[in-house]
């Protein structure tokens, strides 16, 4: 029994389902999409919304807390809040394209997987490289603070003979954060986004793979 | 924006095409609509796009496959169940053509996505260097997979029916 035999016959079984009418067809254009792109979309739309409410946030604290270092703590990642603003509707945008647009399979394939992977990536890379930034950013605010305001005088002094205390207590805190930082960034984006890049990228070797 | 109406009208005409791609991707009646409302939905905003250089059955067949290829379902993939809607006289009584053409079908749900896609376009008559066109790849590479496809599915429908 070959392909070939049955060919015509598979057609039409293929093609036994019951006709929409019209009517049906119109309703279907009311509902949503559920694909992976659209999965994308929203999770880059709810990025967008969270960075605005963010960036109210920081305005909001940057302006009025009480606090000349967390003022300039705040008000530097308005700059940030904005940049990443950019880069979202960026991404949305070139997402929109891309559903609009019928490629062949595997070039389809291929800019899903470019853009989810990109996606993935910078986000890992971003908050890595704030996690360094913003504690060495909050030391000097708090030694420029002190510096002009005394206000951890006190604590010094008490701890001076024990100083060591003090730093082993920076270093640890530092070291749990970056670490538990690190592995929840990387288990979130996994589960988010790893099991669709690992189907698109079998996909992607089937369709390349030239060989019997 | 495109008009509706006019939508509505050529995918009512070439709704065949979707019924297809759905009956080889997916199992139960319920992923199967599912999957007609994904390809309606992905054809009716990409429908600005078309501007009738191609055919538009090719152009919805490269919509619809797009579409298949990467509706990744949650839940975990449901054992091949047999399907009595497209295979009614199975149930009834014992007919060997259509059992043979069920074994063919069982087969074709057992291949993966890509190489479905291939069956479908490949038994809808078109050429290497067009299935090639809509899926992205070289008609050589088109030629390749199918003459292990073949071989694949001899074997798998000699599982289901037994000569």
């Amino acid at each position: 029994m070959e392909l070939d035999e049955l060919k015509n016959e598979l057609n039409k079984k293929f093609a036994a389902d019951k006709n929409k009418s019209a009517a049906d067809i119109a309703a279907l254009l009311k509902k949503q999409t559920v694909s992976v792109v659209r999965k994308l979309q929203r999770s880059l739309w709810f990025d967008l919304l969270a960075n605005i409410l963010v960036l109210f946030l920081f305005i909001w604290q940057g302006l009025y807390n009480a606090s000349w270092a967390l003022r300039v703590y705040f008000s530097s990642f308005i700059v940030l809040s904005v940049a990443a603003l950019i880069v979202l509707i960026y991404l949305i945008r070139k997402i929109n394209a891309l559903n609009n647009t019928i490629l062949p399979v595997k070039q389809n394939l291929e800019s899903i997987y470019t853009i989810v992977r990109e996606y993935k990536t910078r986000c890992f890379q971003l908050t890595m490289l704030l996690i360094p930034f913003c504690i060495a950013f909050i030391f000097v605010l708090a030694y420029v603070e002190n510096k002009s305001g005394h206000q951890f005088d006190d604590l010094i002094d008490k701890l001076n003979d024990r100083a060591w205390i003090l730093y082993t207590a920076i270093v640890v805190y530092v070291s749990m954060i970056t670490i538990g930082i690190y592995y929840f960034t990387k288990w979130w984006l996994k589960k988010l986004y790893g099991k669709y890049l690992d189907q698109l990228k079998l996909l992607i070797a089937e369709l390349e793979e030239n060989s019997y | 924006m495109p008009d509706e109406q006019e939508f509505i009208s050529v995918i009512n005409q070439h709704q065949k095409i979707i019924h297809k791609v759905c009956a080889v991707y997916m199992d139960t009646p319920t992923d199967r609509e599912d999957l007609f409302q994904e390809i309606t939905l992905q054809a009716w905003k990409s429908f600005a796009t078309f501007r009738g250089e191609a055919q538009f059955s090719t152009w919805l067949y490269r919509v619809a496959l797009n579409t298949a290829i990467t509706f990744f379902r949650k839940e975990k993939k449901q054992p091949q169940i047999f399907n009595t809607e497209i295979f009614p006289e199975l149930t009834e009584q014992r007919n060997t053509d259509e059992e043979q053409l069920a074994a063919m079908y069982k087969a074709i749900g057992e291949l993966s996505n890509i190489d479905k896609a291939l069956v479908m376009l490949y038994i809808e008559d078109y050429s290497y260097q067009e299935i090639g066109d809509m899926m992205g790849i070289s008609p050589n590479n088109v030629a390749v997979k199918m003459i292990r496809i073949k071989t694949k599915l001899k074997d798998a429908a000699k599982k289901y029916y037994q000569f």
